[in-house]
């Protein structure tokens, strides 16, 4: 059976103000767990997803209430390590995202793109309360 | 963001310090937005001292290279770590900025002809 090894969740309002709180969590977590044979760079790829997915999470639930809270969860397993950030914005079609129009060079929308290329799984799901965009990082 | 520039010759050189996110994007854009007021065109961007770039950040480098070109200038990257150098790859943004090993070689890069 796969134990969690640790367990932490951070609830915030949705206030870039938290944004290097989450990160800086991020970057912690996963050197506190770190071990030897773990993928070179895991704990930047972590923290470079965990900065998208909360910016992302920040900046487009404008259209929920001033009070709105992003959650962020963190589970260290012994194979692999789970991140889920939940939001109370109206969500987006997961699916329907492009992939950024790279001869262009825009100045954004890279986001998700960036996110599914350093995780090893990345999964949404749009709920009535709460979305969430499950992101994992395998471990070996 | 704390961003130390130095000027060197005709190159301004900026250093940015910390993450380079979307809480930060806008120092540097309002960085390099001054850097053209004052008629400083060619910039080395040192990254040698930003921990982390996100796409916020990256998006802030593209946006900082439009404002210089339209004047004829360019912006030339230092400085930036393996992880960094793989997100410029990804997002395919090697292909519109210059990076080089060393600070010298990206300030002497701009005396090159028809630099």
């Amino acid at each position: 059976m796969n134990t969690v090894l640790v367990d932490l969740t951070i609830q915030f309002l949705r206030n870039m103000e938290y944004l290097h709180l989450v990160t800086g969590t991020s970057r912690v977590f996963c050197e506190t767990i770190m071990e030897p044979d773990i993928p070179k760079n895991f704990v930047d790829d972590v923290e470079l997803a965990v900065s998208e997915a909360c910016t992302n999470a920040i900046r487009h639930t404008v259209d929920a209430d001033a009070s709105a809270m992003v959650i962020v969860h963190f589970r260290m397993y012994e194979t692999e390590l789970v991140v889920e950030i939940s939001d109370q914005g109206s969500g987006f079609e997961f699916a329907e995202v492009v992939e950024p129009a790279f001869d262009q060079h825009p100045e954004g929308g890279y986001g998700l793109y960036i996110i599914k290329s350093v995780m090893d799984e990345v999964h949404y799901t749009r709920g009535e309360e709460m979305n969430t965009l499950t992101m994992k990082k395998y471990l070996k | 963001m704390k961003i130390i520039d130095e000027i060197v010759g005709k190159v301004t050189v900026l250093q940015p310090q910390g993450l380079l996110d979307f809480v930060a994007a806008d120092s540097l854009k309002n960085k390099v937005k001054n850097c053209a007021m004052n008629g400083q065109f060619n910039l080395v961007i040192d990254m040698s001292k930003v921990t982390l770039v996100d796409s916020s950040g990256m998006g802030s480098l593209v946006a900082c290279l439009r404002v210089i070109k339209k004047e004829g200038g360019d912006i030339r990257i230092y400085g930036i770590k393996d992880q960094v150098r793989a997100l410029f790859e990804l997002i395919r943004l090697h292909h519109i900025f210059e990076i080089f090993d060393s600070v010298s070689a990206a300030i002497e890069s701009f005396q090159r002809p028809g630099k």
